[in-house]
């Protein structure tokens, strides 16, 4: 990019314009102000744009787009409270409770599988990035995410990578691996851990089987509708490949 | 590098009640409006832009129930940018090979990253002025464009524009800056009589 800083400062004059910095660093760059004629230019386009936006209504959104969302809030409500009233209830908080056991932060088994029905239901959701090239897949992860997800080719053990794509859980991002087993289609979902190690732990939920685990500072969830012993295969060809 | 004060300015604080469905109800009431803004000056397409806020509180509403996080606002705002991008995305490569030619015959600085797709009912609506501001906002590059509507209409702190972007502070502070002072160039622009 071609916007080279004449003056080192003028981030900091920014700052301070938009209200970023303390009393005594704010004092000492208004000093600076007073004696630097870029830091002048700036904080006059500071002034000139802000005035301007301030001209500009921000959107409001339409009355009809409101009550849709609001509609489908309490529609959802409502089936809350019909799966609250099964007795199947304690069997799945029994088995929620099973997986979560780490700390409040980790992401719920239900909405992964959540994100892997939507995607499967979906095909243009299923994948961001389309490859079946590992070095291809890397690289668009590390564009779209603070972290870099470990990306791995099965292909040669039976499970062809298809791509991936970023889903929002939990409000963080999470990269998430899609492979091929046959006809079906396993979900690895990714996202930074921490230094907790863990080995790999299963559960079946809504017909769905997933394991969990640590390596590496990453948590790892693999959910598919193939069976327990294939997706432990699965688990162990991705734990060995490189 | 100075420390920077973290504001939560305008941030509705969000209690969080046993039944996850009223919850829901409030974040919507309290953040759509912020939501509708960020994806109609991301999108640049009134139609687009109701999609887009529909399938984020879609997305929003699937996962609020594991949602631990502090800022709702913040949290909201993530999952619309997330999916106005893919959508525009979805829409560039449908008209990559126009885009192509035209960035093949311009140097590689700030006025040819300037983004001339506008919307063609782009505020359609308002006052000459305001159209004027619109309009040049509008031509901001994408990346630019987010950091600007999220400082100054959304008025979030640095640290909040960095999450939602997931960018470093330091990035929003450049991209803040480099944003401003195109804006200030194409508002220039603007006041000489159209041909």
């Amino acid at each position: 990019m071609s916007a080279e800083l004449e003056c080192e400062q003028t981030l900091l004059v920014q700052a301070d314009f938009d209200g970023e910095l303390a009393a005594a660093e704010a004092f000492a760059i208004n000093q600076h102000r007073a004696h630097c004629a870029t830091c002048v230019r700036a904080y006059e386009t500071l002034l000139k744009t802000r005035d301007a936006t301030r001209r500009a209504a921000r959107f409001e959104a339409p009355a009809l787009l409101r009550a849709r969302v609001l509609k489908r809030a309490s529609i959802r409500k409502s089936r809350i409270a019909f799966w609250m009233s099964g007795a199947l209830v304690g069997a799945a908080a029994a088995s929620a409770l099973l997986l979560l056991g780490g700390p409040a932060s980790m992401t719920a088994t239900d909405a992964l599988i959540d994100s892997h029905v939507r995607a499967l239901q979906s095909p243009q959701h299923l994948l961001d990035v389309v490859s079946t090239e590992h070095h291809v897949v890397k690289p668009w992860f590390d564009g779209h995410l603070s972290f870099a997800p470990p990306v791995k080719d099965l292909a040669p053990t039976g499970y062809p990578l298809r791509g991936g794509r970023v889903d929002v859980l939990n409000g963080r991002s999470v990269a998430v691996l899609v492979y091929e087993a046959g006809q079906h289609t396993i979900d690895l979902f990714v996202w930074p851990q921490g230094e907790q190690q863990r080995a790999v732990r299963g559960s079946a939920e809504r017909g769905f089987n997933t394991r969990q685990w640590t390596s590496a500072g990453m948590e790892l969830t693999v959910i598919s509708d193939v069976n327990a012993d294939e997706l432990d295969t699965f688990v162990s060809r991705w734990q060995t490949a490189r | 590098m100075t420390e920077l004060r973290h504001t939560p300015s305008g941030t509705t604080p969000l209690n969080r009640p046993s039944d996850n469905a009223a919850s829901f109800e409030a974040l919507v009431a309290a953040h759509l409006d912020a939501a509708y803004n960020l994806a109609r000056w991301l999108a640049r397409d009134a139609t687009l832009a109701q999609d887009i806020v529909q399938d984020a509180m879609v997305r929003a509403l699937t996962y609020f129930s594991t949602f631990r996080g502090e800022n709702p606002r913040g949290w909201l705002l993530q999952i619309v940018r997330n999916v106005a991008l893919g959508e525009i995305d979805k829409r560039k490569r449908a008209t990559v090979s126009i885009d192509a030619q035209a960035q093949n015959s311009e140097m590689a600085t700030d006025a040819a990253l300037i983004d001339n797709a506008i919307g063609p009912e782009e505020a359609a609506n308002r006052a000459d002025d305001e159209r004027r501001v619109s309009e040049c906002v509008a031509r901001l590059p994408l990346e630019l464009r987010e950091c600007l509507v999220l400082r100054e209409w959304e008025d979030l702190s640095y640290k909040e524009i960095a999450r939602v972007i997931e960018v470093p502070i330091g990035t929003v502070m450049s991209r803040l800056w480099r944003a401003r002072q195109l804006l200030a160039e194409l508002l220039g622009e603007g006041l000489e009589p159209k041909p």
